[in-house]
C-alpha cells in the first residue's frame, strides 16, 4: 500500500501542532483576492498622485520625470515579487514586518516594523491633512476659517475610519475600491482630454541625455516610489482571506501593475502639460476643473488615509499579539476586527496634524517630517525585506537562482536610492531628517527593550497564522476521523 | 510573470505536474514528522524549482501546510477529499484473504461486521451471492453468523459508512440456550435450510485482540454436501485470523 493510502487511511491526529492560531479571533479566511486589491490600490491612492505628483517630479527633474516613473515602477514590480516570495509561505498579519522578522530575525524584523509603521502613520497623517485642507478649501476661501474646517473633516474622516474598519473588513475594502475606482476614472478621463487638447505631444516624456545624472535619477526614484507605497499592505490581511496564499500574492501583484498602469498614463497626460508651458500650473489649462481636481485628490487621500490605517491596525494587532505592544491592539471585537486598536490608532492619525493646525501651524510644518517619514520608513522596510527574503528562502531550503537575483538587485537598488534620499533630505530639510531618525530609533529602540525585557516576547515575534491541527489530516484530534 | 511562475494557470497541473504532485504528497505522506523541500527534490529526482513549485501549489490549496517553523511540510486536510479517490481505486486489503479462502475451498463465504443491534455486510461472495439477504439481515436464528452474533453479543457501534441492518426478530431465551450449548460444543456454528431449503452453512467468529467478536466468516454450501463442509474449517480459521490483522487498529472492521 501507498504511503499517502496508508496516511488517508489512518488519519493519525497530530499532537505537534497547535489546536489555535496565533490571530485567533479574527474573523478569518472570509476576503477574497478583490478585497487584497481594494486595500493595496486604495494605500496606493493612484488617482491623487497623478494628479500631485508628475508636476514635482517635473520641477525635480525635467525632462528626466518619466524615465524616472518607469525605473520606479519596475523597482515597485521587483519589491511586489519579493513580497510575493514571503506571501507565498506567510499569512500574517505583521505583514512585511513577520516577512523580515522571519528572515533576519527579531532584531532587525523589529527595525522593519518600526520603519513600516512609521510609514503607514506618516502617510497617513499626510494624506489625512491634504485631503482635508483641499476639502476646506472648496467650502470657504478665508483661510483663516481654513484651518478649522479642515480640522472638521479631518475629525468627521477619522471617525467614519474608524466606524468602516470597525463594522468589518470587507466593508472597508468595498468602500475603499468604490471611491478609488471613481476617483481614477475621473483622472483618466481628464488626461485624456488634456493629451488631447495638446495634440499627443509625447515629445516631453523622452529623456534628454543632457539633463541625465545618476544622483537625480536615483532621488527622482525616491520621491516617485512615495507614489507607491501601500501596495504591499494587502499582505496584512492574509489571514482574513480564503486561500491567502493565492489570494495576496496575486492581488498584490495586479495591484501594482494596475497602478503603475494608470499612474503612467495620467502622468504621461500632465507632463505634457507641463511641458506645454502653462505657468499656472499643469491642470489650469483645461479651465475650469479646478474645483473637480481638489475634490478627486481629496477624495483619494482620505480613502489612502483610511487604507493606511486599515493595514497600520493589521500591523498592531500582530504585534500585539506578539506582546511587544499592549494587548488592547490585538482585541477583537465580536465581528472579529481589531476595533479597539483601529480607533486608538484613528485617533492618533488625527490627533497629530489636528494639533498642528489647530495650534497655527501649516500642513508645510507637518509635512516637513511625514515626507522624510513615509519616503525612509517604507525604503527602509522595503530594503529589509529584500534583505530577508533570499536569507529565509536559503534558511527553509527553498532559494532559487531567480529569487536570489531579484531580491538582491532590489534590495541593493532601494539601499541606493535609501542613501540618496537620506544624503538629499540632510540638505533640504535636516530638521525633518533629523526627527524621522529620532523617531525610527525611539520607536526601534522601545521595541528592543521590549524584546529583551518581556517575558517570552523574543520567542514569540514572528507569529503568522501557521497551520493548526485541524487543517492537518489527522483533524482537530477531536476522536478518529 | 514571477521568478517562481504562479499566476492562475500554475493551479492546474498539467499531466507531468500532476504526477509530480503525487509524487510529493508520497514523499510528504511517508515522512510524518515533515520533510523540507530540498529533501523532496531529491527523493523524487526531480528539478529544485519545479518542485519548490508544486509544494507551494498543494500548500496554497491546501494538500500540504507547512511546520509553524518552515521546517517541513505536512498532509493538509484537503488530502481527505483524495480518499474518495483512492478509495474507488484501492482492492480492499481483505479481498485477497477472501479470494483465497473462495478458491481453496470452492464454496460461498461471506463476510460480515458485527455491531451491537445486528450485522452488516463487508463482502458478499459476487460468484454466490446470499440466498435470502433480507431474511439474513433481520432473523439471528435463520443463520450461522446469526447464532454467532447470538453467542457473541457484540457490543460495538454501528458503523459510519457501512449499510447496518437491525435485526427484526428477537428469538425466545430457549433458542438462544439451545445456541449456546450447540455453539460451545462445537466451537463454530451451523445452521440448515435457515434461508433456502437447500443450503447450510457454517460460521467462524473474528475477534480483535481483546477476544471480542467482531464479525463472523461463513461458508455456505448446497445440503448434498453439508456433512462434508468441516473439512473447511481450518481454512475459515486461518482466514480469520488473517482477517483479524487486518482489522486492528480501525474504528469500521475491514472498510
Amino acid at each position: 500500500m501507498s504511503a499517502l493510502a496508508d496516511a488517508i487511511r489512518r488519519g493519525r491526529p497530530r499532537l505537534d501542532l497547535t489546536r489555535e492560531s496565533p490571530f485567533a479571533g479574527l474573523h478569518r479566511r472570509h476576503a477574497s483576492v478583490m478585497d487584497v486589491v481594494a486595500q493595496s490600490i486604495a494605500a496606493t491612492a493612484p488617482a491623487g498622485v497623478m494628479l500631485v505628483h508628475p508636476g514635482a517630479l517635473f520641477g525635480r527633474s525635467g525632462s528626466l520625470a518619466f524615465t524616472e516613473l518607469l525605473l520606479t515602477v519596475g523597482l515597485v514590480v521587483a519589491v511586489a515579487l519579493v513580497v510575493g516570495m514571503f506571501s507565498r509561505r506567510i499569512s500574517s498579519a505583521g505583514s512585511l514586518y513577520t516577512f523580515t522578522t522571519r528572515g533576519l530575525g527579531p532584531w532587525a524584523g523589529i527595525v522593519g516594523g518600526a520603519a513600516l509603521a512609521v510609514g503607514y502613520l506618516a502617510i497617513a497623517m499626510s494624506t489625512l491633512s491634504s485631503g482635508a485642507m483641499r476639502i476646506a478649501g472648496l467650502v470657504t476661501s478665508e483661510p483663516r476659517s481654513g484651518s478649522g474646517v479642515a480640522v472638521a473633516v479631518m475629525a468627521v474622516t477619522s471617525v467614519v475610519t474608524a466606524g468602516v474598519i470597525a463594522r468589518g473588513l470587507r466593508m472597508s475594502t468595498r468602500i475603499l475600491l468604490v471611491l478609488e475606482t471613481i476617483a481614477v476614472a475621473a483622472v483618466l478621463a481628464i488626461a485624456f482630454a488634456a493629451l488631447s487638447s495638446t495634440g499627443w505631444d509625447l515629445a516631453p516624456l523622452v529623456p534628454q541625455p543632457t539633463e541625465f545624472s545618476p544622483d537625480i535619477v536615483m532621488l527622482g526614484v525616491a520621491f516617485a516610489i512615495i507614489g507607491f507605497v501601500g501596495f504591499e499592505s494587502g499582505a496584512a490581511l492574509g489571514p482574513e482571506t480564503r486561500r491567502p496564499f493565492a489570494s495576496v500574492p496575486r492581488g498584490i501583484l495586479v495591484s501594482v501593475l494596475a497602478t503603475g498602469a494608470v499612474v503612467l498614463v495620467g502622468t504621461a497626460a500632465q507632463l505634457a502639460l507641463v511641458a506645454a508651458g502653462d505657468p499656472a500650473g499643469p491642470w489650469a489649462s483645461v479651465a475650469g476643473i479646478g474645483w473637480i481636481v481638489d475634490l478627486i485628490v481629496a477624495t483619494s487621500f482620505l480613502a489612502c488615509s483610511l487604507a493606511m490605517t486599515n493595514a497600520a491596525t493589521r500591523l498592531a494587532f500582530a504585534l500585539s499579539r506578539e506582546g511587544v505592544i499592549p494587548d488592547v491592539f490585538g482585541r477583537v471585537s465580536p465581528r472579529g476586527v481589531p476595533a479597539a486598536g483601529a480607533i486608538l490608532i484613528a485617533f492618533a492619525v488625527f490627533a497629530v496634524p489636528a494639533a498642528v493646525l489647530l495650534l497655527g501651524g501649516s500642513r508645510d510644518d507637518l509635512r516637513v517630517v511625514t515626507s522624510p517619514a513615509g519616503m525612509i520608513g517604507f525604503l527602509v522596510a522595503y530594503a529589509l525585506v529584500c534583505v530577508a527574503a533570499p536569507v529565509f528562502l536559503a534558511r527553509i531550503g527553498e532559494l532559487t537562482i531567480g529569487a536570489a537575483v531579484l531580491s538582491g538587485v532590489a534590495g541593493a537598488i532601494l539601499l541606493a536610492v535609501l542613501g540618496t534620499a537620506v544624503v538629499s533630505t540632510s540638505d533640504t530639510n535636516p530638521v525633518g531628517l533629523v526627527a524621522v531618525l529620532g523617531i525610527l530609533g525611539l520607536v526601534s529602540a522601545a521595541g528592543m527593550v521590549r524584546l529583551r525585557r518581556g517575558l517570552g516576547v523574543i520567542e514569540r515575534v514572528g507569529l503568522h497564522d501557521w497551520a493548526v491541527a485541524a487543517d492537518t489530516i489527522g483533524g482537530g484530534g477531536e476522536g478518529s476521523r | 510573470m514571477s521568478v517562481e511562475g504562479s499566476g492562475a494557470s500554475s493551479s492546474r497541473f498539467g499531466e507531468k505536474g500532476l504526477g509530480l504532485a503525487l509524487e510529493v504528497l508520497e514523499q510528504v505522506a511517508a515522512h510524518h514528522e515533515g520533510i523540507t523541500a530540498a529533501d523532496i527534490a531529491r527523493a523524487v529526482g526531480a528539478p529544485r524549482a519545479t518542485v519548490y513549485r508544486t509544494v507551494n501549489a498543494l500548500v496554497r490549496d491546501g494538500y500540504l501546510v507547512r511546520r509553524p517553523d518552515f521546517s517541513g511540510f505536512l498532509l493538509g486536510a484537503r488530502v481527505l477529499e483524495l480518499a474518495a479517490i483512492v478509495d474507488a481505486h484501492r482492492r480492499p486489503a481483505h479481498r485477497d484473504v477472501l479470494d483465497e479462502v473462495r478458491t481453496a475451498t470452492g464454496e460461498a463465504v461471506h463476510l460480515v461486521a458485527f455491531h451491537r443491534s445486528g450485522l452488516a455486510i463487508v463482502d458478499e461472495d459476487p460468484a454466490q451471492p446470499l440466498s435470502d439477504r433480507a431474511i439474513f439481515l433481520s432473523d439471528p436464528t435463520r443463520s450461522a453468523p446469526g447464532h454467532v452474533w447470538l453467542v457473541e453479543q457484540p457490543s460495538l457501534p454501528e458503523a459510519a459508512g457501512v449499510a447496518v441492518e437491525r435485526w427484526r426478530v428477537t428469538p425466545p431465551s430457549e433458542v438462544v440456550s439451545a445456541i449456546h450449548a450447540a455453539y460451545a460444543a462445537r466451537g463454530y456454528a451451523e445452521q440448515v435450510g435457515g434461508l433456502s431449503a437447500g443450503r447450510g452453512c457454517l460460521a467462524v467468529s473474528i475477534t480483535d485482540d481483546d477476544g471480542h467478536a467482531i464479525g463472523a466468516l461463513t461458508l455456505s454450501t448446497p445440503v448434498s454436501r453439508f456433512s462434508l463442509a468441516a473439512r473447511h474449517l481450518d481454512a475459515l480459521r486461518d482466514a480469520a485470523r488473517s482477517l483479524r490483522t487486518l482489522a486492528q487498529g480501525h474504528p469500521v472492521s475491514f472498510s
